[in-house]
């Protein structure tokens, strides 16, 4: 069972090979949908919207808000600054986060209750578990930058969670915090495949605020590889990322 | 051409893990900084092994007169090692040479391993460990005539990277790093962890199936500003 939505702007596709029922398929969509209701920054009534407009305390953030706040901050440190949800406009975005966290929880609650065979895509950040629709090893494409209809690269991620990031992606969203603006060196595309989607997707973030330095950061940290292109077309890979292009 | 050659093995060769990788195997070429480090001009101090390479490099290129090294550049230092972790992100005058051993190389055909930056800094860096047995490197890229080589100032991706080579025996024993990007934060502090050997190729359109597609939607003007810069190069 293979379904996809729009939901926080972007493409949602679940995929449940093992489902004999719609049950958990909803489930899952109506949770991603609560996420966006109270984290897009484009809903003005949502909750990030009110924080932003300076109309809820700290003490009444939602148990969710703070969780991902707590989130951001760690990975902000992690990362020397690079990766920060405060905009240069003063406000709060959290949305490099909330996907990735969106992502994690959906397949946790999957693996809690039962569903051992998944593959969640949301807007190209994508958390597979077990087996495809044909019992194979789940078989994630990168896509060509400069070709959307293509792929550069198939990897194996298993249970891993693979996150791409550009500084082109849905209108220059990454900052440099040192610049005020998106970096002028960044590749094209990074993709990282982290421990879990929410690690993925956050360090995939940083490394492209980090320009032409995020690949060799993520190749410092232990548990991520990654793949960026550049400009010009040349993909630069990480020593562990060739593990993942075959089936493990 | 021959330089070339070997600058291009050099460089490959030239990227490693320096503190956070696990210990490899040990071998008999432990690069302790002291013994690695000899004066560029030193003659190789090995006799020299049957060399296999088809085209054996030069050796004892010297460095002072080919190629003559940037003038702040002293000779490799022999001060004891300051231990890595106590070097805050500081600004600290520009490098000495560092000794760094030569990683493993992950030859693949079509694709060039690049080094990452070297340590930053001030004295010699103290490397217990050797990351790969020389045999791998013999087997791999061949054997060298012993001496000291300079490499070209080449671009490491994220800045430029000029190395030096001992070999000895026909092996490549150590690698000075003697220019690499300190001018970016992140370099320097990804200086201070770890050579990560980066593989680079020419991304190409592959053929199959998949379940799923990762990658950016949405383009930008900054995207196609970036590609269009790189096109212009490419034509003229």
């Amino acid at each position: 069972m293979r379904e996809t939505r729009i939901i926080m702007g972007m493409p949602v596709t679940i995929d449940l090979p093992r489902a004999r029922t719609s049950e958990s398929l909803e489930t899952i969509f109506c949770d991603f949908e609560a996420v966006d209701r109270r984290f897009s920054t484009y809903k003005p009534e949502s909750e990030i919207s009110a924080i932003n407009r300076g109309e809820i305390a700290r003490d009444h953030f939602s148990p969710q808000m703070l969780e991902v706040f707590a989130i951001a901050e760690s990975t902000r440190r992690e990362t020397d600054g690079y990766f920060d949800i405060a905009t240069p406009a003063g406000r709060l975005d959290p949305s490099g986060i909330v996907k990735g966290w969106a992502i994690r929880n959906a397949a946790e609650k999957l693996l809690a209750t039962g569903v051992a065979d998944f593959c969640l895509d949301v807007g190209g950040d994508i958390q597979c578990a077990g087996r495809n629709e044909s019992g194979e090893p789940w078989r994630i494409g990168i896509r060509n930058p400069f070709d959307p209809a293509g792929i550069v690269k198939i990897i194996y991620p298993a249970a891993h969670g693979v996150a791409t990031s550009g500084s082109y992606v849905r209108g220059d969203h990454i900052y440099d915090p040192s610049l005020g603006g998106p970096p002028a060196d960044a590749p094209v595309s990074i993709t990282v495949i982290g421990p879990d989607i929410l690690e993925a997707d956050r360090f995939a973030t940083a490394a492209v605020a980090m320009g032409n330095d995020g690949i060799a950061f993520i190749a410092t940290r232990a548990g991520f590889e990654a793949y960026a292109i550049d400009a010009a077309g040349i993909a630069t890979a990480t020593p562990g990322f060739s593990n993942y292009t075959r089936p493990q | 051409m021959q330089k070339a050659a070997l600058s291009l093995a050099v460089i490959a060769l030239s990227g490693g893990y320096v503190l956070l990788q696990p210990p490899q195997p040990a071998n008999e070429l432990v690069a302790d900084s002291a013994t690695l480090a000899p004066p560029a001009e030193a003659a190789p101090a090995v006799p020299q092994a049957k060399a296999a390479l088809t085209q054996p490099p030069q050796p004892a290129i010297a460095p002072a007169s080919s190629v003559p090294p940037p003038p702040e550049l002293p000779e490799t230092v022999s001060a004891p090692a300051r231990p890595i972790e106590d070097e805050e992100e500081q600004h600290i005058p520009m490098p000495r040479a560092v000794t760094v051993p030569f990683p493993a190389p992950r030859p693949k055909i079509l694709e060039v391993a690049v080094p990452a930056p070297a340590p930053r800094a001030t004295n010699t860096v103290k490397v217990t460990k050797a990351s790969a047995p020389a045999k791998v490197a013999a087997a791999t890229i061949g054997r060298f005539a012993d001496g000291t080589y300079l490499g070209p100032a080449a671009n490491a991706y994220y800045g430029l990277v000029q190395v030096r080579a001992h070999v000895s025996g026909g092996n490549l024993i150590s690698v000075e790093i003697l220019q690499y990007p300190s001018d970016r934060r992140t370099s320097v502090r990804i200086n201070r962890y770890a050579l990560p050997i980066l593989i680079r190729e020419a991304v190409a359109n592959q053929t199959g199936n998949v379940d799923g597609v990762s990658g950016a939607t949405l383009t930008s003007n900054a995207y196609r500003q970036s590609l269009a810069a790189a096109l212009s190069q490419a034509v003229s």
